[in-house]
């Protein structure tokens, strides 16, 4: 647009008006013209000038009337206007979203879980209040109003149980670890993850910091994790499932010689098929284990059914109705000790062993020189007393080591586990105790309780005592080497170990 | 009870600390020679009982006891030193203690004299 009457100068102004641009015509030689000149050609399509850009026009209008072609100068500026700006709220625990994992590599979808979950402490969500706007102002000095928002545009969150809001009020924390959930405008997690229907590839594995129950089956190939207790009401498949504590399967589980079941607690189930089950409590089993790896660090028990094929140890006995099967299916049945007390006994023996050597010597050594104390020196008295305090020392080590010793062995004694049947043991059975075993060659009807005897001076021998009539049957049985527990033996025994 | 043992040794006031825990009660302080005991006895006395050795650098146990029973004529002292000349011993009774330990002692011995020691000045033990 021209400014000025005699055409020489041309001002370029943004569509928005927050700019304007003075320049000179380009088809034009540049004349002399004042700064007053040029400002009252501005002040007269009412442009507002401040006191940056009145410096810039006189030095403008000073090259003008040196004959010199300015560079174009900027001669007014605006003021955008900011518009309202609503609440925004963002979750910052966010579901893993498994759809996002990368196409170009193999991705097993089992291992990629669904739930989200948090643990205490952790920032779940920041709300960021909604900002006031500005109004603008353009090159003619006119405000431009700013764009209002309305109330109902902003977002918000509410802690609900288990979360709570930090002391700035704008971070939301979670209280307790579990499952996250929103809705609603409202957060909150829940400690016991409840899941309606079976773990497979809509929900993928879990691993939640609580109890976990899951409506349906866990399928093949899926892990499942708590540091809680967890409750299957379907059946868990070749499954992979830890609980930190009880583990209940209420419809079964059913290994297909993949599935790996550990417990802190007990493990309870309908029945137990190719599997391999741990568990640090009970094994408590309605209707049958078959073909499975059980370790027990507590009384298994299958009341009502059988424990045919594969490998089964606990600690405190073991109780079932059937042992093996007519087929003669080679099933161990074993009561072990916690290998917890074999190491730590050998060990302590092994110390006791070593303080009261260590005591005897200094006592043969010193205790002579005391009968005749004139003959130490100053130094050797204090280092005589200071080796009779050793001696003194380890002994009282020695025996409180050995009074650890003796405890935990009578504890375990006490215990005295046995294998309880009360239907049917079929052959092909092996019964095995820490030290011996026998092997089943003749079906033996019960009740019976099958228990190692200990005659003294005698070689322990696995026996079979029949409830009805108080019989003892004497099985065939072979001695089991085990160093550990003969040393423990030994121990007891009085007699001297060498190792 | 309060007892302050002074020896130069801290295995053998570690000892007499172990033997001492067969005691109920009691609240043990520690000094490595005569001038610490001094101020010990200053800062945190009185004692109930104190264990001194003889033997020991910048104030040997011997000066410590006649410096203390100048002023305090009651407090129960036991000399527990290598120091087994029977002149010796009469020096140190006349000095103030109340009774005499022999390095190398047993545990149960030094137990004996301290409970000897406390139930004679009339503390019990």
């Amino acid at each position: 647009m021209p400014l000025s009457q005699n055409k020489l100068l041309v001002i370029d102004i943004t569509e928005n008006d927050l700019l304007a641009t003075l320049k000179v015509n380009e088809d034009m030689p540049p004349v002399a013209m004042s700064a007053e000149e040029v400002l009252g050609d501005l002040q007269r399509l009412k442009i507002c000038v401040d006191e940056e850009q009145l410096t810039r026009i006189r030095s403008f209008a000073k090259e003008l009337a040196k004959g010199v072609r300015p560079k174009p100068i900027v001669v007014a500026t605006g003021t955008a206007p900011t518009d309202d700006q609503p609440g925004k709220v963002e979750m910052l625990a966010l579901p893993h979203d498994g759809s996002k994992a990368s196409k170009s590599v193999a991705v097993d979808y089992r291992k990629i879980s669904n739930i989200p979950v948090v643990t205490s402490g952790d920032e779940i969500a920041r709300s960021d209040p909604p900002i006031k706007g500005a109004d603008g102002v353009d090159i003619y000095g006119r405000a431009i109003p700013h764009k209002k928002g309305s109330e109902s545009e902003s977002e918000s969150i509410t802690p609900g149980p288990n979360t709570h809001r930090g002391p700035d009020g704008r971070i939301i924390y979670a209280s307790a670890s579990g499952k996250l959930n929103v809705q609603g405008g409202k957060v909150w997690i829940d400690t016991v993850l409840k899941i309606q229907e079976d773990v497979d590839f809509s929900t993928g594995s879990i691993d939640f910091p609580g109890d976990v129950q899951i409506g349906k089956n866990v399928k093949d190939l899926f892990v499942v994790k708590s540091s809680g207790s967890i409750l299957v009401n379907g059946v868990a498949q070749a499954a992979n499932i830890e609980a930190l504590k009880e583990l209940t399967v209420l419809g079964g589980i059913a290994g297909n010689e993949k599935g790996k079941f550990i417990a802190g607690g007990g493990v309870t189930s309908k029945y137990i098929t190719n599997a391999v089950v741990q568990a640090d409590g009970d094994v408590n089993v309605r209707s049958e284990i078959a073909n499975s790896k059980i370790t027990c660090e507590g009384s298994l028990r299958v009341s009502d059914g059988s424990l045919a094929g594969g490998h089964a140890t606990a600690l405190c006995g073991i109780d079932c109705n059937v042992l093996g099967s007519e087929s003669a299916v080679k099933t161990v049945a074993e009561i072990h000790l916690p290998k917890s007390f074999l190491e730590e006994s050998v060990g302590r023996i092994s110390e006791i062993a070593k303080l009261q050597s260590q005591a005897k010597k200094v006592r043969t050594t010193v205790e002579p020189l005391l009968q005749d104390q004139k003959k130490l020196n100053a130094r050797q008295r204090e280092r005589a007393t200071e080796l009779l305090y050793e001696a003194m020392e380890n002994e009282s080590r020695a025996e409180e080591l050995a009074h650890q010793v003796q405890e935990q062995y009578d504890k375990l004694k006490a215990l005295s586990p046995e294998i309880i049947i009360s239907g049917q043991v079929y052959p092909g059975v092996i019964i095995r105790f820490p030290t011996v075993q026998a092997e089943i060659k003749d079906a033996i009807t019960g009740p019976v309780k099958i228990r190692v005897s200990n005659a003294k001076g005698k070689e322990p021998v696995v026996v079979a005592v029949h409830e009805a009539n108080d019989s003892i049957k004497r099985l065939d049985t072979k001695q089991l080497p085990n160093k550990a527990l003969s040393k423990i033996t030994r121990y007891f025994s009085g007699e001297n170990d060498t190792d | 009870m309060k007892i302050l043992l002074i020896d130069d040794s801290r295995t053998m006031r570690n000892i007499q600390k172990k033997v001492l825990s067969a005691m109920d009660n009691v609240e043990i302080s520690e000094a490595a020679d005569g001038l610490e005991a001094l101020a010990a006895v200053g800062e945190q006395g009185p004692f109930d009982l104190m264990l001194v050795d003889w033997n020991m650098p910048n104030m040997d146990g011997f000066t410590f006891v006649t410096k203390i029973r100048e002023n305090d004529k009651t407090t129960p002292m036991i000399m527990v030193t290598t120091e087994a000349e029977k002149s010796r011993v009469l020096e140190a009774l006349k000095a103030g203690v109340n009774n005499y330990a022999v390095k190398p002692f047993t545990p149960d011995a030094l137990l004996e004299k301290i409970r000897q020691t406390l139930e004679k000045a009339g503390a019990g033990g």
